[in-house]
């Protein structure tokens, strides 16, 4: 896989009158699991549409290597970045294979699609849904689902793309523990292979173990960015979500299960 | 293509053509059995001129009608991603509806025949113009669904404006008749009128194809395979615009084809949006055929309207697919 970076330059971002994003810049690096993080309304999901390339209405740059994301052919980019958004849906009846088939639609030729898919897109999904563990309902309809299997559905699409920039927002809501670290491997390991991964997610503690650099992202703007180590700081953790840790905090080991809300 | 899918679409297609044929055979009238047949066994030229001029243009009108109400049905479903979406709701059957009423309301229907479906393309065009102007260069679907339906309220508050001010009750059943929707005493002439604007709108339709099986995952996702959605969308309502506006502009408003077609189609097409296009329009095309093989059969003192009759075993069809879903719903 062709290792890309993917870097947001001075972004900002307007929803009606809103400030939602200010002045954010930072690049996520190949090899690399980057996790955003942030309180509710922060920006994260705003932020990672932007970079996906699905939200166009904000100020700034987003670039692909050295190239303009603005700039790339819309099917170009497809191929380049896989895209997971918050809360994903599924019209009509689709089958779980359906759903992850639809992940290869940059690769299908745009006057035949009425043709099957091709060796290689057949490949490309077989395996995502294998690593996913998604073959066992392959026929079954995503709606029929439980939580969990559906997001490791939505998840199979995403790898199923098999871009060098992957970008997904809270893929482990909803989730078991079993599922919630089994998904963190596979974005740890889509990255250890020469991935850019972006995931958004809330859970500090999976963030601290999973992710090899953490935005947190304030009041619409970079409060810290760095290693899990770096970020997650009683410090920062305090101005960002109003919480701090007991009397003896140990910030490698963040069992959030033992902290407080800030009350004034 | 899966094999279940290709058996289909060859089981339409031939359901269509046998009943094509059957269209082209059978006698206009309840009252005129097989005329045609033994009239054309003599080689007369009335029977040529009946078949050329009558037989051809009404059969040919009710396929082309039929496919562009299934294709236009599944196009819309697919991109507004509801079940209940059809080709009028985002006003263009209305508009073409109002501008034929014009036509005839102005009398220039009377002097010269062909303003009556120049008057309804005219009305389905300014309806999509007035769509996307209203609906903005960054629509939503929600604004566009909201846009038509506003644009489907003017168009039929004016229609009913004109026959309120119609100067004598003759023209105003004349023209409730027209909206019934029907295709007796069609023409070589409409036919070629409907016919280039219904192929530029099925092309317009097929060409967003693979957009309709994305946008099952929602807009953010397809826009991230690669999916230009203002493009889509402008293909897509552009396309049923153009065929659905000329249909309704050569046959009347001829309802829940649209609707009821995809409905019928959707499982056996294993619920992908893209199949579903050409089921629809074969589905389409079969239903108005028999349609019009219905109106023709059944004794009545006048033909009954094509558009009463799809609306008659329509609505109560789509009454019981309801009930059925209800039922899997429990």
């Amino acid at each position: 896989m062709l290792a890309v970076n993917l870097a947001a330059h001075a972004i900002q971002c307007r929803l009606g009158s809103q400030l939602v994003l200010n002045n954010i810049s930072f690049s996520a690096e190949s090899t690399q699991l980057t996790g955003i993080i942030g309180t509710n309304g922060a920006g994260k999901s705003t932020l990672l549409s932007i970079l996906a390339g699905a939200e166009k209405n904000f100020r700034g740059r987003v670039t692909v290597g050295d190239t303009e994301l603005a700039h790339m052919p819309l099917n170009e980019r497809a191929k380049q970045i896989a895209y997971l958004p918050q809360n994903p849906q599924v019209h009509w009846d689709l089958n779980a294979q359906q759903v992850t088939e639809l992940g290869r639609t940059p690769y299908r030729r745009r006057f035949n699609w009425l043709s099957e898919p091709s060796t290689e897109d057949q490949q490309a999904v077989n395996a995502a849904m294998r690593s996913t563990q998604c073959e066992a309902f392959a026929q079954r309809a995503v709606q029929s689902l439980s939580n969990g299997e559906r997001m490791r559905v939505h998840l199979a699409r995403v790898l199923a793309v098999q871009a060098p920039i992957i970008l997904v927002d809270e893929p482990i809501n909803g989730l078991d523990p079993y599922q919630q670290i089994h998904c963190l491997e596979l974005l740890r390991r889509a990255a250890q292979s020469g991935g850019t991964v972006i995931i958004v997610l809330h859970d500090l503690d999976l963030a601290a173990r999973f992710c090899d650099r953490l935005l947190l992202l304030h009041d619409n703007e970079v409060l810290s960015l760095g290693s899990p180590t770096e970020v997650l700081t009683p410090a920062n953790l305090l101005t960002a979500y109003q919480i701090k840790p007991p009397v003896h905090p140990n910030v490698n080991n963040l069992n959030l299960a033992n902290w407080e809300r800030q009350t004034d | 293509m899966k094999v279940g899918f290709t058996k289909l679409l060859l089981l339409l297609a031939t359901t269509m053509l046998s009943l094509f044929c059957l269209s082209l055979i059978l006698p206009s009238s309840f009252a005129e059995p097989f005329l045609l047949l033994e009239l054309l066994s003599k080689d007369s030229d009335i029977a040529r001129t009946i078949f050329l001029e009558l037989r051809i243009p009404r059969t040919s009108l009710a396929l082309i009608v039929g496919a562009s109400l299934g294709l236009a049905g599944a196009a819309m479903q697919g991109l507004l991603r509801n079940p209940l979406a059809e080709p009028g709701v985002v006003g263009v059957s209305g508009s073409a509806a109002l501008g034929a009423t014009l036509a005839f309301y102005s009398g220039l229907a009377s002097i010269m025949p062909l303003a009556l479906p120049l008057g309804g393309i005219a009305g389905a065009l300014l309806a999509v113009i007035l769509l996307f102007t209203i609906a903005g260069k960054r629509a939503g679907i929600a604004t566009l669904l909201l846009a038509g339906i506003a644009i489907n309220a003017i168009a039929g508050a004016l229609t009913a404006l004109v026959l309120n001010l119609s100067p004598n009750p003759f023209a105003a059943m004349e023209i409730i008749f027209w909206q019934m929707g029907s295709l007796a005493d069609r023409s070589l002439l409409h036919l070629q009128l409907a016919g280039p604007l219904m192929l530029i709108g099925w092309a317009l339709i097929l060409l967003a194809a693979p957009a309709t099986r994305a946008l099952s995952l929602g807009e953010a996702t397809a826009v991230s395979l690669g999916i230009n959605i203002r493009n889509t969308q402008v293909k897509i309502i552009g396309g049923t615009a153009l065929c659905v506006g000329a249909g309704v502009a050569v046959t009347g408003v001829i309802g829940f084809v649209g609707l009821v077609v995809p409905h019928l189609l959707r499982k056996l097409c294993n619920n992908d949006p893209a199949q579903l296009l050409l089921a629809s329009a074969a589905g389409g095309a079969s239903l108005l055929l028999a349609a019009d093989i219905a109106v023709r059969c059944i004794p009545a003192s006048a033909e009954l309207k094509l558009g009463v009759i799809t609306a008659l075993l329509g609505a109560p069809f789509f009454l019981y697919l309801i009930f059925q879903l209800r039922k899997l719903e429990q």
